[in-house]
Formats: structure tokens, sequence, C-alpha cells
């Protein structure tokens, strides 16, 4: 890594000042350590990639704009995520307000009843499946309530444990449990038919 | 599919995430050797883990990462400027710099009046005096000027 890192970037009590600072190396390093992350929760939230861009470069300004005010009480990390979280449900209000939801992109045929499944096979039809699959697994997502898709995305994407979940969302353990919990039952329920399908393939049936 | 009233699907999940005490655990391995239902639905839940992660690492690779670092430099760079810019503009204003001006004069004003005091350090000298029955006459002599003083003495 870099000479800024084994001089201690790395660690938060040595970062923040800087970035309070206005250091435009610890602002870069910042940048190296979560923009794939703040991309991963704004793309499962939105399913939209170019609309996922445009959330993270908002939530890095607004870190930028209001670091002189980040006062330590949580860390810089659940700090950040709850604003990548907030930018992305107010992406999802807007586009709610103004289309009623539920883009679907062009081409996309999730629905038919005419699909299968296959995950091992690397074969141009079991990519297409695979494909398929991720579709249903995104429409799934998206017909989550904003609050299960909240908590199942920092849970899979960051494997954020149910405290830091709690923490970022200011909600109880108790109700992070129950949110992917009934996430999960809802995207088993989407994906029913092609893990039924799957398993018989798996059995030679 | 009817499962066992002993089926906890909730358990199922927080396993999922390692958030299952040391007891939940025990109970929930020895249920799982012997339950069916609960193996399929742990399948089930990883399945979707395994399809999430996937679908999420192909959308990362067609991102251009450095591209989407340089556009939030380049913008923060100019919410940089745009700050010096207010700044500027505020410096620069009448509203500041007519009274900033207008202080600064007074300021300099009394420390020059502290500096230098009203009376002249050396003392006066008188030269010469004449008395007269009707005038008198003094004759001042200061280090830059010479200052004559006549009066008249009325009768009394």
């Amino acid at each position: 890594m870099s000479n800024r890192e084994s001089i201690g970037l790395s660690d938060e009590g040595t970062l923040i000042p800087l970035l309070k600072k206005g250091d435009e190396e610890a602002f870069r390093y910042l940048l190296n350590q979560y923009q794939t992350k703040l991309f991963g929760i704004a793309y499962g939230i939105t399913s939209d990639r170019e609309e996922s861009l445009d959330i993270v470069q908002d939530v890095f300004v607004k870190v930028f704009q209001h670091i002189g005010a980040f006062r330590g009480e949580s860390g810089l990390a659940t700090w950040i995520y709850r604003i990548a979280v907030n930018q992305s449900l107010n992406w999802q209000r807007r586009w709610k307000r103004k289309f009623g939801w539920r883009h679907r992109p062009l081409g996309d045929e999730a629905n038919d009843d005419n699909q299968g499944l296959i995950l091992k096979d690397p074969s141009p039809q079991a990519v297409y499946e695979q494909k398929e699959l991720e579709t249903v697994l995104r429409e799934g997502l998206k017909g989550l309530p904003a609050e299960a898709r909240v908590v199942f995305v920092l849970n899979e994407v960051e494997g954020l444990s149910y405290d830091e979940i709690a923490d970022v969302l200011k909600i109880k353990k108790g109700t992070v449990s129950s949110r992917l919990y009934y996430a999960r039952k809802k995207l088993r329920k989407s994906l029913e038919k092609y893990m039924e399908e799957g398993n018989e393939e798996e059995q030679g049936l | 599919m009817k499962r066992s009233k002993a089926c906890d699907s909730m358990l199922l999940s927080r396993h999922m995430d390692g958030e299952l005490s040391p007891a939940e655990y025990d109970w929930l391995m020895s249920h799982l050797a012997a339950c069916p239902d609960c193996q399929e639905e742990l399948r089930q839940n990883e399945a979707l883990r395994t399809l999430y992660k996937s679908d999420l690492a192909e959308e990362r690779s067609q991102v251009s990462f450095q591209g989407l670092e340089r556009k939030v430099l380049k913008q923060v760079s100019q919410k940089r400027l745009s700050w010096w810019m207010r700044h500027k503009e505020l410096f620069f204003s009448k509203k500041l710099l007519i009274p900033a001006t207008a202080m600064a004069a007074m300021v300099l004003l009394f420390f020059s009046l502290i500096r230098q005091p009203l009376l002249p350090p050396d003392p006066s000298a008188i030269i010469t005096s004449l008395s007269g029955d009707m005038t008198s006459v003094i004759v001042l002599e200061t280090p830059k000027t010479r200052q004559t003083i006549i009066w008249f003495n009325e009768a009394s």
C-alpha cells in the first residue's frame, strides 16, 4: 500500500482530522476505501447502475462538505453508510413521485413462464439462464418494502452485523433480524420456481 | 410442504449471519441434522446470497471506478473553488470594505496620537521682556518659532 497508509490513514483517529483539514490525499484514500462499497449499497437499493454512480458521487461530495460537523458519535463508516442509504432512498422517492416506480429495462422478460435455472454449467444457455435468475432477483428486491431491502443490502453487500445495521439505520437489533428474515422469505418466494427446478435437476429429476 | 413446529425460519436466517448464541447454534445443528425442510430452506438462503453477490460482482465489474474517482475529485475541487469565491466576494464587498477601511483609519489615528504627544518636548524660553508705562513686550523663543507678545497697560 501507499506511504499514507503506513503513516496511519487506515486509522480513523488519523484520517478524520486530515479530512477535516481538507487534505486531498486523505480524501483520495477515503474514495478508494468506500467507492465500491457505496456503489453496492446504492445499486442494491436502486437497481440502477447510472443512478447508483450519481448517488456515490453525491455521497462523497456530502462527506467532503459535512465532515467538519462529524463529531464521531458513530464510526466514520457508519456515518458514510447512513448518508448513502438516505441518498439512495431519496432517489427512490423522487423516482416514485415522477414515474410511479417500477421501471423495467427493455427486453426484460423475467416473468415469462418458459425459463429454467442452471447455475453450474457454463454453456451459453446456462449463462443466459443465470442472467435471467439475477433479473428475477432484482425484481424481487424492488418488490420489497424499502425498510427490508435496505437491511438486506447492508447485510449482504457489506456483511454488516445486526448491531452495525441497527446503528446505521437507528433501529433496534430485533427489528434488523425480523426485516432480514422477511426479506429472505419474500425473495425465496419470488425465486421459488427456479430454486425448485434447480433442486430437481441436482437430484436428476 | 408442512413443516414441523420446531422449525424456526428466523433462527435459520440469523444462523446465516452468524448471530446465534452458542445454545441456539447447538440446538439448530441437531435440528438441522434431522430436518430436510430446514436443510432445504438453508440451502435456498445460501443460493440467494450467492446469486445476489454474483449479480453485484458483475455490475461492479462493468463500472469504471477510476472514472468515478476522477469525477468525484473534480466535483470536490469545484466545491473548494466555490468556497474561496464565496469568501473572496465577501472580503471584497463594499459592505465589508468601507467599515473595515474606516476602522483601520481610526486605529491608525489612535495609535499615532498615542505615539506623538501634543505638547512640544522642549520648554519655551523667554528671550527678553520690556515693561513701560503704557505697554509691555515679551519675546518668546521655541526651537522652531519666535513669538513676540505685546500688551497695553490700562490706566487704573
